[in-house]
């Protein structure tokens, strides 16, 4: 609210009664309406803004006084802004899955000043998956921190409480029925407004979203493990997604301090193309004796400056995981050089899962 | 008015507590000076913070404690950063009713919790438009940044030539914070992000330490050094109370006072002590202070002539960024350094034939903004 003097135009941002140059009567002068003149980010946390990265936006209204705001959602310079509340109104994003994905997205949601709505299957694993979150928080949190950043989280082994949310997203086995009868649910119970996106690193999002209400709204968000650490969200465009559903996972994206990317509903979008055809082929290579495993790693690793081999990569993924994305973009693309080598098939018939289960091309 | 005395402590994370820090720069200033402690008939202190993070106020009775025996008329000046400018302004204006008055300011801010400190030093924004939108310190700088960029075409590249400067003369000062040698563009360029644009060694540092000074109303002796002009003017407290964000018209004004009481231009000032709480600040002083019109300081900046052996060398101490910035004793400790200059005491970072200086202390965003000019005897 600004305070005008009806005689001389002075104002001030305080309600004053008369003014105290002329003597004038003063009017008020309120207005939601406003341009962003400018916006920083602010990456350091203080104790009454603790949830960092949030934004400042200078804003500058239509008689030409300034404001500013505080904000999680990035805004560009020049767009018009209506400002409602006095706090600004953060997302509520609703996962399914408590796996490392979920739970590494539901981190970064709270991280960045979001609410969450967790669903899983048993309750069981909705208490680990809290603890786990927990635990994760409390780097660089204190106890107290990490409360009330839980508290904006809420449990749940129903769909139905899921119809809050601004953005679903489904993180569960890469099983086509499985998350054909998650959408199809998820389309059938919420507004047409609420974006439901899959974290699929192989599947494609068109079939995914075949046949559904609102097949504009379905949209690929592939994050990628350790979610805290790894900065790139591939976000993929259905042959229905609506290029409004897009933006906003562009800013949802750019909320959560990742880096978007755009890319077409593809076998294996951008990263995991080139990386399984790439590990499908160190495998290939080893079979062939080439080189051996530790070889190849350093080769990779010393020659093309990646931070690990295809091999210590394909472990840590887990083998089984990796043969599963394999022949996905195998049936998918028809690629020859992405038919699953026998070694990695071998492998994951022995049950050597890499990581995991201690034992894949390294002992652990 | 003349300065017949200074003293100060090093800057930087420090053991001493605040009364520790006030005395041992009392001590020095007195030792300094051509008189004893008990000459001295009022004393100005300046500080910022004490009231929150030590719990302490009531610091002219504090001061007094430091000083059995001597119950001097003793007043607690706070403006934010620029509480030891303002001090310095207020012992000025009462210097009439004493012979000779003590400035000191200093601040212990090593203590607290940084998070909780982040805080308290967004007080100098205002409460509803400023602190409570998150917009803490270095925001503040990061939009006067951002709004230079868009208007200038300044880049963070320009910003670093800043920092680089004022490190390598802090190299040379060792009382100051990051009295280190080894800072280099490498090193500038990898730093995390604070504010966008604004990276770590854009920022200040977090300070301890305390500065001192003996203004008389006569000329004792002839290391003594001629305040030749003086003022202080405000502005709105928030940013999104003005309309221009490149500039603080309270520091134009003042300068324009200051210049005027002195009878000299900006041409005429040999080298100047300027409020670089940020490395945008420095541009943004060196414009209002009228070494070059808007926009044009980059020119400077990027020809080096604020560097120790250039044209018009700026913040020969280090500055705010690497002498370090304990806010009540950094406007004492910019005219510390000028006297220093201009006695040619400043050993390696003397800078030569110094006769005007000029120190420019700023509250918060522009909010407050005191500006001396100083006058070497030689």
């Amino acid at each position: 609210m600004r305070y005008c003097c009806a005689d001389c135009d002075r104002t001030w941002d305080y309600p004053v009664e008369t003014c105290i140059f002329c003597g004038g009567q003063i009017n008020k002068r309120n207005t939601n309406d406003f341009v962003v003149k400018d916006v920083v980010s602010v990456s350091i946390p203080s104790e009454d803004h603790p949830i960092t990265p949030y934004y400042v936006m200078l804003l500058r209204d239509n008689t030409g006084s300034y404001r500013f705001k505080k904000t999680f959602k990035h805004h560009d310079i020049g767009e018009s802004v209506h400002i409602t509340g006095e706090q600004c109104r953060r997302c509520t994003i609703g996962i399914i899955g408590t796996g490392i994905t979920g739970t590494g997205i539901a981190e970064i949601a709270l991280r960045t000043g979001n609410a969450v709505i967790l669903k899983s299957r048993s309750q069981g694993s909705l208490e680990n998956a809290l603890n786990k979150l927990s635990r994760n928080l409390s780097k660089g949190m204190n106890t107290e921190e990490v409360q009330i950043l839980l508290n904006d989280v809420i449990t749940t082994t129903d769909y139905n409480s899921l119809v809050d949310s601004d953005f679903i997203i489904e993180s569960v086995v890469e099983n086509l029925n499985i998350k054909r009868d998650i959408f199809l649910t998820l389309d059938s119970i919420c507004e047409p407004s609420v974006i439901i996106a899959s974290n699929t690193s192989s599947l494609s999002i068109s079939q995914i979203a075949d046949g559904l209400r609102y097949p504009e709204r379905i949209v690929g968000l592939h994050f990628f493990n350790p979610i805290t650490k790894m900065r790139l969200v591939e976000i993929v465009k259905g042959k229905k997604t609506s290029d409004d559903i897009l933006n906003k996972c562009i800013d949802l994206a750019k909320q959560l301090n990742k880096v978007p990317i755009l890319v077409k509903d593809t076998p294996g979008f951008v990263v995991n193309r080139l990386l399984f055809t790439m590990i499908n082929d160190a495998c290939n290579m080893l079979e062939e004796k080439i080189s051996s495993i530790e070889e190849i790693d350093s080769a990779m690793k010393l020659g093309a400056n990646f931070p690990m081999g295809p091999f210590e990569l394909a472990d840590l993924i887990g083998l089984d995981l990796c043969m599963e994305i394999i022949e996905n973009l195998h049936d998918a693309s028809g690629n020859a050089s992405l038919r699953p080598s026998e070694m990695l098939r071998e492998m994951v018939k022995r049950q050597h899962f890499g990581k995991k289960s201690s034992k894949g091309f390294y002992e652990y | 008015m003349y300065i017949t005395g200074i003293g100060r402590t090093k800057f930087g994370i420090l053991d001493k507590s605040l009364p520790e820090l006030l005395y041992e720069s009392m001590h020095k200033a007195i030792d300094d000076c051509p008189f004893e402690i008990e000459d001295i008939g009022a004393i100005v202190v300046s500080n910022f913070l004490a009231g929150n993070i030590q719990n302490q106020l009531h610091l002219g009775s504090l001061v007094s404690s430091l000083l059995p025996g001597t119950n001097l008329p003793i007043f607690h000046t706070e403006a934010a950063c620029s509480s030891g400018g303002i001090a310095v302004f207020q012992a000025l204006s009462l210097i009439n009713n004493f012979e000779n008055i003590m400035v000191i300011g200093g601040e212990k801010l090593s203590t607290s919790f940084n998070r909780r400190l982040y805080k308290y030093i967004s007080m100098a924004g205002d409460n509803l438009r400023d602190q409570q939108e998150g917009l803490i310190f270095p925001a503040q700088y990061a939009i006067v940044a951002s709004q230079y960029f868009h208007a200038y075409g300044a880049t963070r590249d320009d910003l670093a030539r800043i920092a680089l400067k004022n490190y390598s003369n802090a190299a040379l000062n060792k009382f100051a914070h990051f009295n280190i040698k080894n800072v280099d563009l490498n090193i500038l360029n990898s730093a995390p992000v604070i504010c966008s644009p604004l990276g770590l060694y854009d920022c200040c540092p977090i300070s301890d330490g305390a500065a001192a000074i003996v203004i008389s109303k006569e000329k004792k002796t002839n290391r003594d050094i001629k305040i030749i002009g003086y003022a202080a003017k405000t502005d709105a407290i928030s940013l999104s109370q003005r309309k221009e964000f490149t500039t603080f018209k309270s520091a134009k004004l003042a300068a324009k006072i200051a210049f005027n009481m002195a009878k000299v231009s900006p041409n005429d000032v040999d080298l100047a002590e300027v409020h670089d709480c940020f490395t945008i600040a420095e541009l943004i002083a060196m414009e209002d202070l009228g070494f070059c019109g808007p926009g044009e300081a980059l020119k400077l900046i990027r020809k080096d002539e604020t560097s120790l052996s250039g044209s018009l060398p700026i913040n020969t101490d280090g500055g705010l960024l690497a002498d370090g910035h304990p806010f009540g004793a950094t406007g004492i400790a910019q005219i510390y350094e000028i006297v220093m200059q201009l006695r040619g005491e400043a050993g390696p970072r003397q800078v030569s034939k110094a006769k005007i200086g000029l120190a420019h202390n700023i509250g918060g965003v522009g909010g407050t903004a005191v500006v001396h000019i100083l006058e070497g005897s030689s």
